[in-house]
């Protein structure tokens, strides 16, 4: 099982949900509706299965709106704040993320996979 | 403010016999019940419901990682009674839910679950099944042992009578047949082990009884007061007329040998029962010391009974649940006019009493539950049936 499978079957597993509607385009929060307490889940099962440390703030972009908040107020171009935040995400996807932001939370099941291959980690057995 | 009248509007259950009245009354045809011996260990007898699956009865839950096999049990009776009310979303807004529930003996600490402190927490169960249900009335969860399943009911038809709430969940789910639930029943020297096929293991009442055998399973009721029942025009199943509850105050596991506490429970809920035809659903254990106790309680007590059902003789031991779903079987015999005899009760212990040794046709005017758990925790239910 690579990464990205993993990711999948702990999302399907913890939101009790078929893994087969499960891409890595799809949004863990607007689609899938996970909520703070199985972000928390998510976290500790990433940690545990994918062999990473996981910050949890990093991997849910939880301050994304105040980081935003404070490089507007320091004049500071959004982009290389969100790059210094979220380093495991590239320009491209920062930058749709900036553009998607007023639709909702932007955390799609590619940023975990991102997060776990920036991690390294050992490969599930 | 007088007390209002509560009645039975309906029974959802999840038991080893089935989770349908007609299930249920073509396997309490049967001789025994559906016991097998325990995967963990085959000295120990057990009634498993069979192929319980959560999202048959709810769909999809992703709380039900932190609740035990038993809680879900209860999850899938509470829907399943909800279902048979036909209560809508302004009902169940203000509804009260009274749970009995036993602890989780599988939770431990883990690294591969952050929660895994709501795995340890009572009320879990009570918080997911307000989520899925919409429940936002008086409540409580009650870990009484043996007894708390009936002492939910008992809470709830209190609740209904003194106008706290118009409509209630009470009840209760409970599954011991993990390695560490009989592991636990095993050191503490109550289960029936000297058997040879797995269905004669339970013998209540019979002078060759030597424990009980490890059930599982689950019944939530809808009490309403009376005035509301009618008022939506909802079936009557039955009357609930009293509930009480008692401490013996001795030993931590066994029956005070006197049941002075337990009689005067007892004895409060016949009280309230009036005359007329009695079928008692006794506890009947088959331990040597609970049924030596019961019995003598039930001669002193009951003498005129018409009945004394034990049905774990056919379940096996519900745990925390065995009330309710001793109720529910009860309800689900008095409607069908049909009682099953004791299993493997061969030699009463007490031929004096009404114990049934064959099936009998009856519709019984009035039935009284009784509980006695672990801590001497006594508690018993009355309930009368209307033409």
């Amino acid at each position: 099982m690579n990464q990205l499978e993993t990711i999948t079957a702990i999302l399907a597993d913890i939101l009790d949900l078929d893994p087969a509607g499960i891409t890595p385009e799809t949004y863990v929060i607007r689609d899938l509706r996970a909520e703070s307490i199985d972000l928390l889940e998510i976290g500790v099962a990433m940690q545990h299965r994918l062999g990473i440390e996981v910050d949890d703030d990093t991997l849910f972009l939880r301050n994304m709106r105040t980081v935003l908040a404070r490089a507007a107020k320091a004049g500071t171009a959004a982009i290389d704040a969100l790059r210094g935040e979220y380093p495991h995400l590239d320009d491209a996807r920062l930058g749709q993320m900036l553009a998607d932001q007023p639709a909702g939370p932007v955390l799609k099941v590619r940023d975990l996979a991102a997060y776990a291959a920036a991690r390294g980690g050992e490969r599930e057995e | 403010m007088e007390a209002r009248r509560v009645v039975v509007t309906a029974s959802g259950f999840v038991l080893p016999q089935g989770s349908t009245r007609r299930e249920v009354v073509e396997a309490l045809g049967a001789d025994r019940g559906p016991f097998v011996r325990s995967g963990p260990d085959p000295r120990v007898a057990v009634c498993p419901v069979p192929d319980f699956d959560l999202r048959e009865h709810v769909g999809r839950c992703k709380n039900a990682r932190y609740l035990t096999r038993g809680q879900q049990l209860c999850l899938a009776a509470a829907v399943r009674a909800v279902d048979e009310a036909g209560l809508g979303p302004a009902h169940l807004d203000r509804a009260g839910l009274f749970l009995g529930l036993g602890p989780n003996l599988q939770a431990r600490p883990r690294d591969d679950k952050a929660l895994w402190l709501l795995d340890c927490l009572p009320n879990t169960l009570a918080a997911a099944m307000a989520e899925i249900l919409g429940l936002h009335g008086e409540n409580l969860t009650v870990m009484t042992a043996c007894a708390a399943s009936t002492q939910a009911l008992g809470q709830a038809y209190r609740t209904v009578a003194a106008g706290l709430a118009d409509v209630a969940l009470a009840g209760g789910g409970d599954s011991r047949l993990s390695p560490e639930g009989i592991q636990a029943y095993r050191q503490a020297g109550v289960l029936a082990t000297d058997f040879l096929r797995p269905e004669e293991a339970c013998r209540p009442f019979d002078r060759d009884r030597s424990g009980f055998a490890v059930g599982e399973g689950a019944a939530v009721f809808v009490l309403e007061s009376l005035e509301h029942a009618r008022a939506r025009g909802a079936a009557v199943l039955a009357e609930i007329t009293g509930a009480s509850s008692s401490l013996d105050g001795g030993s931590l596991t066994g029956p005070d040998p006197s049941g002075r506490a337990a009689m005067r429970a007892v004895r409060q809920c016949l009280e309230t029962l009036g005359g007329g035809e009695l079928c008692v659903l006794a506890h009947g254990t088959g331990t040597v010391m609970n049924d030596q106790t019961e019995a003598a309680i039930l001669a002193e007590t009951v003498p005129g009974a018409r009945a004394i059902c034990a049905f774990k003789s056919r379940t096996g031991h519900l745990a925390s649940a065995c009330g309710a779903g001793e109720l529910a079987l009860g309800l689900i015999c008095a409607q069908a006019g049909l009682f099953p005899a004791i299993a493997n009760l061969e030699n009463p212990i007490d031929p004096a009493l009404p114990l049934l040794r064959t099936p009998m046709i009856f519709r019984p005017q009035s039935m009284l539950l009784q509980s006695f758990g672990f801590g001497g925790q006594n508690a018993c239910l009355g309930v009368r049936f209307h033409e």
